[in-house]
């Protein structure tokens, strides 16, 4: 049977979840052999990101990403995370990106969800409507 | 001028003050995995098959296959443009193309876009690709003829007002021209033709928009094109959204003439898409769900009953055989799907005979219940007669050998064999095909040359359009041989005999 990188990676999470310090190097040197074992090194970039993507949801932790037209001061970031803990009810992680093309106002992405509140994007609306 | 200027402006304001600006909220994927016109897409939880997928610049696709945490979706359209870790929109919508009376006379693509340069097309309605078959409930029996023009498929192989019939044969046997000929025939029957051309060469598809256009035919038909140079996805949908366009008219009680050309390149495109998609191939390397795909398509053909509007679609899909091999994979599954086939050979076709049609391979399991009490009667000694004539035909070059009434059998079939030859592009009225046909059946021919029928045959047609008006008319509003009639075309026959003779 092919074993999914989500599999993979959701068996190795647990496995080092509730180890030992010391045993920890060790489940990591036998998860490599397995992976060589079972030829599967070459998706090993998969298993990673679904490897981060679950640990990061074991520790209750969501990321967002934020999308905005100029840098802003600390404090915006912090409202924005503390807002959106709120309402998430989860430790948010924010990453935030820079883009002039937005002209003004943000766009957020967490899970697959994506709300646009930037100029560009009400301007694309109006665009839309008025054709 | 300046008023115009004016109503615009106010126009532009009122829709600028109206509009407001909200945040949207989307469901948005990202592209893991991209090739060959199908991507691999994480996120879209909440996607349903048959979605829209709206793809960076204002390319769509179609979810097909949900899985785990991934969803994978063919691209409609240049998937060159689209890389991985682009963001997927998903739209709420399952696929849909417009439909309504503004696609007559058009060249559109599977999503509705207008290939003709004849400008946008405004839809009444949209139509979702995929809709169920109609109800036993909701149809009646096949009842009235679909006539193709055609003087061998009217009176051998007749065709319903919503029956599915396959037009089967290898390549260069005139199955397209078959096809082109039955809807260029629909010209004052009330029928809309929909000619969907799945995976042909460009140039081709412009042959046959110019042959339409030539006989005035275009007015009455919608051609969905999709080339060969198209992506997969497009021949995929293709079918489908023909369909669809088919069934707007349907719905509104009206006949439809729907014509695949041709299945066996669809089938080619589903099957390269299911194998991207790594779905298991079975035989043939189709996937396991290929007749499945296929006899939901025909399915949509029906006659609908008098509560439901009474519309019909009938539909003629094209197979192309291999080398004459029709126990293949897809044409055993469209032969077993549809009500009848008209086969196609390609020895009969080199032989002169056109259209090349074998008699005795190709059938119709409803259409005869529909056909023209007039029709009937010829028909079913020309039936007879052919059967015998191919029983005897092995003999042929003993003709000298054989007795007086094995002979005289030979020359029917000979002769009506002649009769049934037809030129691309002819077809002809029903009243005309009768006439034409009881003189062969009824021996009146016989004492006529083989190779001189066909004059025979035309002078005979422009004899009946001057001195038999009448009987024409008759014919043609009774769809009867009276007694009258009979003798009267009787008294035609051995007249135009006289002069043709002579």
């Amino acid at each position: 049977m092919r074993i999914s990188p989500k599999k993979y990676a959701v068996a190795f999470c647990e496995a080092v979840w509730d180890a030992k310090e010391k045993d920890k190097s060790a489940i990591i040197d036998n998860f490599v052999k397995l992976l060589t074992k079972n030829n599967v090194l070459s998706s090993a970039g998969r298993i990673m990101t679904e490897i981060e993507k679950y640990w990061q949801e074991k520790e209750g932790q969501t990321p967002v990403n934020l999308v905005i037209s100029r840098p802003l001061s600390e404090k915006f970031f912090h409202d924005i995370k503390e807002q959106l803990s709120d309402k998430l009810k989860r430790e948010v992680v924010l990453e935030s990106k820079e883009d002039e093309k937005l002209l003004g106002g943000l766009i957020l992405r967490f899970d697959d969800i994506l709300l646009d509140g930037s100029v560009r994007g009400q301007l694309d609306n109006l665009h839309n409507k008025l054709l | 001028m300046s008023d115009t200027k004016n109503h615009i402006i106010e126009a532009l304001k009122k829709q600028i003050s109206a509009f407001q600006a909200e945040v949207t909220v989307e469901k948005v994927g990202t592209i893991v995995e991209l090739g060959d016109g199908v991507a691999k897409i994480t996120g879209l939880s909440n996607a349903m098959a048959l979605e829209m997928l709206e793809f960076p610049n204002k390319i769509f696709g179609v979810v097909l296959n949900l899985e785990e945490d991934l969803v994978g979706a063919v691209i409609l359209g240049d998937y060159t443009e689209i890389k991985e870790g682009d963001l997927v929109k998903s739209t709420g919508r399952v696929l849909e193309v417009p439909v309504g009376d503004d696609l007559i006379g058009r060249v559109i693509d599977p999503l509705g876009r207008p290939k003709d340069g004849k400008g946008v097309i405004k839809a009444e309605k949209f139509y979702p690709v995929e809709r169920i078959a109609p109800r036993v409930i909701e149809r009646e029996p096949v009842n009235s003829p679909l006539q193709t023009g055609i003087k061998a498929i009217d009176a051998i192989i007749p065709v319903g007002r919503g029956q599915r019939e396959l037009i089967i044969g290898d390549r260069q046997t005139g199955k397209t021209a078959l096809a082109i000929d039955a809807i260029i025939n629909q010209k004052d029957e009330n029928v809309i033709c929909v000619y969907v051309a799945i995976g042909q060469k460009e140039s081709s598809i412009a042959k046959t928009v110019a042959k339409l256009e030539e006989f005035n035919a275009m007015a009455h038909t919608i051609v969905v094109a999709c080339s060969a140079s198209e992506s997969a996805s497009l021949a995929y949908i293709a079918p489908f959204a023909g369909c669809s366009m088919a069934e707007y008219f349907k719905d509104q009680g009206r006949d439809v003439l729907i014509v695949y050309d041709d299945l066996s390149k669809h089938a080619a495109a589903y099957r390269q898409i299911s194998l991207l998609l790594r779905r298991p191939p079975g035989r043939e390397a189709f996937p396991g769900d290929i007749f499945y795909l296929h006899s939901r398509l025909l399915e949509r053909a029906c006659k609908m009953n008098k509560e439901q509007g009474g519309g019909s679609i009938t539909a003629l899909p094209i197979i192309e055989t291999q080398a004459g091999d029709i126990s293949a994979y897809i044409p055993t599954n469209v032969i077993s799907i549809t009500d009848g086939q008209i086969y196609l050979e390609s020895d009969l076709f080199y032989q002169g005979i056109r259209p090349a049609l074998n008699v005795g391979l190709s059938v119709s399991r409803v259409g005869s219940a529909a056909q023209a009490k007039a029709m009937k009667k010829v028909a079913g000694k020309l039936r007879l007669d052919l059967a015998q004539f191919r029983e005897l035909a092995a003999f042929m070059q003993f003709a000298s050998d054989l007795d007086k009434s094995t002979q005289a059998q030979i020359n029917r079939g000979l002769r009506l064999t002649e009769i049934l030859k037809q030129q691309q592009y002819c077809p002809m009225a029903v009243e005309h095909q009768v006439a034409i046909l009881y003189a062969a059946v009824n021996g009146f021919l016989d004492d006529i040359e083989v190779n001189k029928m066909k004059d025979f045959e035309n002078g005979f047609h422009e004899y009946l359009d001057g001195q038999g008006k009448n009987l024409l008319k008759s014919v043609k509003k009774t769809k009867e041989i009276t007694e009258q009639s009979e003798t009267e075309l009787k008294d035609m026959i051995s007249d135009y005999k006289k002069i043709f003779q002579s």
